[in-house]
């Protein structure tokens, strides 16, 4: 029993040392900025993990990230705030808007919460996308960027702009991370998840069922807000097509694909799956320094071609879907009991064997 | 055993379609290779024909190189079906310098190799982009629209290089700044489509009087109404208040018909997509009105008319290009070699939604470079900048933009073709003549 | 009055997309998001047997609705009952079949315009009223459909059967009833259903790739509010979505349009948390 949680441990301090060096080795943009795409949606994944531990996919995931860009790109364009204030504003902005629209979500149940959160986000989106403040359907633009606020520090620390940004981006992050790892492995872990066993059960020895599944969905939604304020400097400019069913839907599915049993299962379903949907960009800027011509060649055929990548991710999705029950962090587990059985198959076929005798 | 059938279906589906798909790809990626070798020295000369453009071209190229040009471009996602046109005709336009003995620039001949980048659909997605085109070694890069590439334009900017739209949705997106000073659009945009609007209003429907805008939302804002009374003003034409705005995922097009039949306006005009724009005709006639449309979209009639159905087709007309054989007169020769290109390339559908932008902006880098002798950004850029005219693929274009965008030169302005609806004309519509336009 | 002929006509045209969705929701318990995308593979088979092969367009959009039932049988065989009880399973294999729609969907448009052959060319004049006949036969063909959905449901063997199977399936089972064999009719039918929307949305508005997600969030807020198990309350829900949007658009400029009815439907949906006509379930 012990050592799951052990290799759970050591898989993250990888990860988290790998995160650490690799952009600093790695001197080029579009590496840095992959980088950023995965951290941005690991947190995502994680947050919305939080959510699904208690029992209920929430399908609003990205407008809560869209809300504390658009608090943080909007403070930060009309009254120049200041980045290190703007952005934590965003994800209170976006706790407040979580915790107002979770007290009365609280009371739907499975498909039903699933879907009115999925109804819900879209209306916020669509409902910035009107707002002419907020830029209207082109989005939010020229929002200061976060490269040029990080000048100081990068220069300090012999970084370049965007290593620098990388690195607050990875910091914020891990923030979040820690956080919601916490708060799983306390007792707050334990009472969500036997909220999602039965909440009647859980509320008959003590446990205020509202009260815990708010807990969850603030902190999911402070952290969404906060990637979402850091993302909106970074990008600078932003648009609520960004934060709408896709993203969200594509969040859902980095949690998916790797696997809602343990904490690390959405951070590696980020990284395979922000990799396959970017592999023709990636290919693109490795072809820039390379001197192989056929390697090059075929970068530049992808590229122009990329228009079929999406087959890529959907076939990745299926054979998740199809293969793999616990999702990739489940893989051993998948293994095991696939073993097992034929093991138990073979024992059987014995046993009939030996009784036909 | 079920879940491995269930899965080989799946898989062997995915990688069915991917293998037809295929089937079509390598004509982009085989243009580059072939040209290569096909681009010595002497060749240099049928390139000069090629490009009707410019005088400061030397005599003789004496050195071979490539030239990457980049383009940003969203081939997935929900902007892929507006971008398709432009992948389109700039791999076309890169292929036809490269048939034709590739691009001398001072003593060095190019060959253009293409860079293509998938922006998603997603800002995100496109600052990834952008970064691997950085990465990729590119020092030119067309974009497909202005609010796009504003995600990234500090990333280009930061690594000198130059960089264009296709098309300037608004004057006031802040991609055209004193900011960017390596920004440029190769079109005239939104701005022209305006004009030119107004001109062919003037000019084939002389007795609309009052314009109601109607326009998805996305761009025109309450403040443009100034600019577009400026521009109706020469003409006579008056521009109400109420605004007809419709949301990116209408279903039902009526509700908004009835507030442009209710508007008492003459005509309406926007530049919504052609579908929005077909289906909003189709459901004005539907209420038994003949306001006119007015599509301020470079976007071709036929598919205008498709969408909206026979019986509706008439009384509008938008800003698209004709590749019909018949109308080929009018139009300068080099947009009908590059229709041909696209033809051969893409397929007849995609010539007959030819619209150019992309290309064009390719186009007039290209000539920039010919101008400052040098394939340096910066230098480019200055030559851009130092303004002129020039021979565009649409024919006589102007620097410009001054006063439009609040920086200098960074824009150009260009003739627009007009094809106008007339049920009594072969295929339900004319093609005018080309409309000139100048931005200030 | 303009406005009630509209929002009848969207209403039915709402319905008549969500039929077949609701059917799938209502017998087997489960969303399927990728509704919206079969819908559209169903308009763009549709369009490439009407353009490509010149096939009369009510025959193709027979031919595409029983084209897309087979894909229902398939889709039931491979998803529906491998991962009944599994949501998770189902949304990513749903994500999955949007994605590949979507994607070859992008890849055939290009640059052209897509619309299926009008059904109906003219006006017609009600009231004073003039609507177009092309939404007159959407709406005829609409409500036919529905009633004889609502007839299949109410008072056939196979609706009885259905209704068991909704309520407990290993009760169903027992009873001697192939629940396989439901579930695979009810999955055939809706999926041929979406294709018929598909077919007569495409012929009205064009077809686009996204098409099917404008689609979706439409049919889902209908469905939900009608709640599960119940074909009838979608024939009010319907129309009341109808209404909100046709009202809305009138008094709302641009996105803001489409988005206070989204508001008001979620209102609605906390109010009552299970759909207004569901059963509990």
């Amino acid at each position: 029993m012990k050592q799951p949680v052990l290799k759970g441990k050591l898989s993250l301090l990888i990860l988290c040392v790998l995160f650490f060096v690799l952009p600093l080795a790695l001197n080029s943009r579009s590496w840095v900025d992959l980088f950023i795409t995965i951290v941005v949606n690991m947190v995502g994944a994680v947050a919305l993990r939080l959510i699904v531990i208690s029992g209920n996919l929430s399908f609003a995931q990205g407008a809560f990230m869209g809300v504390g860009a658009y608090t943080a790109g909007m403070l930060a364009v009309y009254l120049n705030v200041p980045i290190w204030l703007s952005i934590p504003a965003g994800a209170i902005m976006a706790t407040i808007v979580g915790l107002i629209t979770g007290w009365p979500f609280a009371r739907l149940k499975s498909v039903y919460f699933s879907m009115g959160t999925m109804f819900m986000g879209q209306a916020l989106m669509l409902m910035i996308s009107a707002w002419p403040l907020a830029g209207g359907a082109l989005g939010l633009q020229r929002i200061p960027s976060l490269t040029s606020a990080l000048s100081g520090v990068a220069d300090v620390l012999h970084l370049k702009g965007y290593q620098a940004c990388y690195y607050l981006i990875f910091l914020l992050a891990l923030f979040c991370l820690v956080i919601m790892y916490r708060m799983e492995h306390c007792r707050i872990g334990t009472t969500l998840r036997a909220l999602a066993q039965s909440e009647e059960v859980a509320a008959s020895i003590g446990v205020n069922p509202t009260f815990y599944r708010l807990l969850a969905v603030g902190t999911s939604c402070f952290c969404m807000g906060l990637i979402g304020g850091v993302q909106s400097h970074y990008l600078t400019t932003i648009s609520y097509s960004s934060y709408g069913m896709n993203t969200t839907l594509w969040i859902i599915m980095y949690m998916m694909i790797g696997g809602t049993g343990k904490f690390v299962g959405p951070l590696y379903g980020a990284i395979v799956i922000s990799i396959v949907q970017g592999i023709a960009n990636l290919l693109t800027s490795l072809s820039g320094s390379s001197n192989n011509e056929s390697f090059v060649a075929f970068a530049h055929w992808l590229g122009a071609n990329s228009a079929y990548t999406p087959f890529l991710t959907a076939a990745v999705l299926l054979v998740v879907a199809y293969l793999l029950p616990g999702g990739l962090v489940g893989i051993p587990d998948t293994i095991r009991a696939n073993r097992a059985r034929r093991a138990e198959k073979k024992e059987a076929a014995e046993i009939a064997k030996g009784g036909s005798k | 055993m079920k879940k491995l059938i269930a899965l080989l279906l799946a898989m062997a589906m995915v990688f069915a379609l991917v293998s037809c798909g295929s089937s079509s790809a390598p004509a982009s990626s085989g243009a580059a290779a072939p040209a290569e070798s096909a681009a010595p020295a002497q060749d240099a000369a049928p390139a000069q024909d090629a490009a009707p453009a410019e005088d400061s071209a030397p005599a003789e190229a004496t050195k071979t190189d490539t030239l990457k040009v980049g383009l940003m471009v969203h081939t997935t996602g929900w902007f892929a079906g507006v971008d398709t046109p432009n992948y389109n005709e700039f791999n076309a336009m890169v292929k036809f310098i490269n048939d034709n003995g590739g691009w001398t620039v001072g003593d060095t001949t190019y060959t253009l190799e293409a860079v293509c980048v998938d922006g998603q659909s997603d800002y995100p997605a496109l600052r990834t982009a952008a970064m691997s085109l950085v990465d990729s070694g590119v020092k030119f890069v067309v974009e497909t629209n202005d609010f796009w590439v504003n995600s990234c334009a500090d990333v280009f900017e930061d690594e000198g290089i130059l960089h264009a739209s296709a098309y300037c949705v608004s004057n006031a997106t802040g991609y055209l700044i004193p900011e960017n000073p390596l920004a440029f659009t190769g079109s005239d945009g939104t701005v022209g489509d305006y004009q030119a609007c107004f001109a062919a209003l003037h000019e084939y429907y002389p007795d609309v009087k009052s314009v109601v805008l109607a326009n998805d939302d996305n761009g025109l804002s309450t403040e443009s109404l100034d600019l577009m009374r400026s521009y109706a003003a020469p003409y006579d034409i008056e521009v109400l208040d109420t605004m007809v705005i419709y949301p990116g995922d209408t279903t039902d097009y009526s509700s908004y018909a009835k507030q442009i039949v209710d508007s008492g306006a003459d005509a309406f005009m926007g530049n919504g997509s052609p579908d929005a724009y077909g289906n909003l005709l189709k459901a004005v006639r539907a209420l038994g009105a003949d306001t006119v449309m007015a599509c301020a979209q470079g976007k071709p009639i036929s598919m205008l008319m498709e969408y909206a159905g026979e019986k509706a087709s008439y009384n509008g007309f938008s800003l698209g290009t004709s590749s019909r054989e018949a109308d080929q007169a009018k139009n300068p020769q080099m947009l009908n070699d590059l229709v041909q290109v696209v033809a051969q390339e893409y397929g007849d559908d995609a010539a007959a939604t030819f619209d150019g932008a992309a290309a064009n902006t390719l186009y007039m880098m290209l000539l920039m470079m010919q101008k400052a002798g040098s394939v340096e950004p910066k230098d480019v850029a200055a030559a851009w900048t130092a303004g002129g005219q020039v021979e565009s693929i649409y024919g006589t274009t102007n620097i410009g933009g001054t006063e439009t965008y609040g920086v200098e030169n960074h824009a150009i302005g260009h003739p627009r073709p007009v094809s106008v609806m007339n049920p009594d004309a072969e295929g339900g519509w004319e093609f005018k003549d080309w409309i000139e336009i100048s931005i200030p | 009055m303009q406005i009630v002929i509209n929002a009848l006509v969207l209403g039915i045209m709402y319905i008549l997309a969500a039929l077949g969705f609701a059917f799938i929701f209502n017998m087997l318990g489960t969303i399927n998001l990728g509704h919206g995308a079969l819908y559209m593979v169903g308009a763009y088979l549709c369009y490439y047997l009407c353009a490509a092969a010149g096939i009369n367009n009510w025959i193709a959009m027979i031919i595409s609705a029983a084209v897309l039932a087979v894909v229902g049988l398939l889709l039931e065989r491979v998803m529906f009952r491998l991962f009944l009880d599994n949501f998770d399973r189902i949304v990513m294999i749903s994500v999955g079949i949007i994605t590949i729609c979507q994607t070859i969907a992008n890849l055939l448009t290009g640059s052209k315009a897509l619309v299926i052959p009008s059904y109906a060319n003219g006006l017609t004049t009600i009231f004073g009223m003039s609507i177009s006949n092309e939404r007159l036969v959407t709406f005829g063909v609409g409500l036919l459909l529905l009633l004889a959905t609502l007839y299949v449901v109410n008072y056939t063997a196979l609706g009885r059967q259905m209704e068991a199977v909704a309520q407990d399936r290993l009760g169903a089972a027992l009873q001697g009833i192939n629940t396989n064999r439901v579930s695979a009719a009810v999955c055939a039918i809706g999926v041929g259903l979406a294709a018929v929307a598909g077919c007569f949305m495409g012929a009205y508005l064009g077809l686009s790739s996204s098409m099917g997600d404008t689609m979706n969030l439409r049919i889902l807020m209908l469905v939900m509010l009608a709640g599960a198990g119940s074909m009838n309350g979608i024939i009010i829900t319907g129309t009341v979505m109808g209404f909100l949007d046709a009202i809305c658009q009138m008094a709302f400029a641009g996105n803001a349009g489409s988005a206070v009815p989204i508001i008001i439907i979620v209102i609605l949906l906390l109010i009552k948390p299970k759909g207004f006509f569901g059963h509990d379930a």
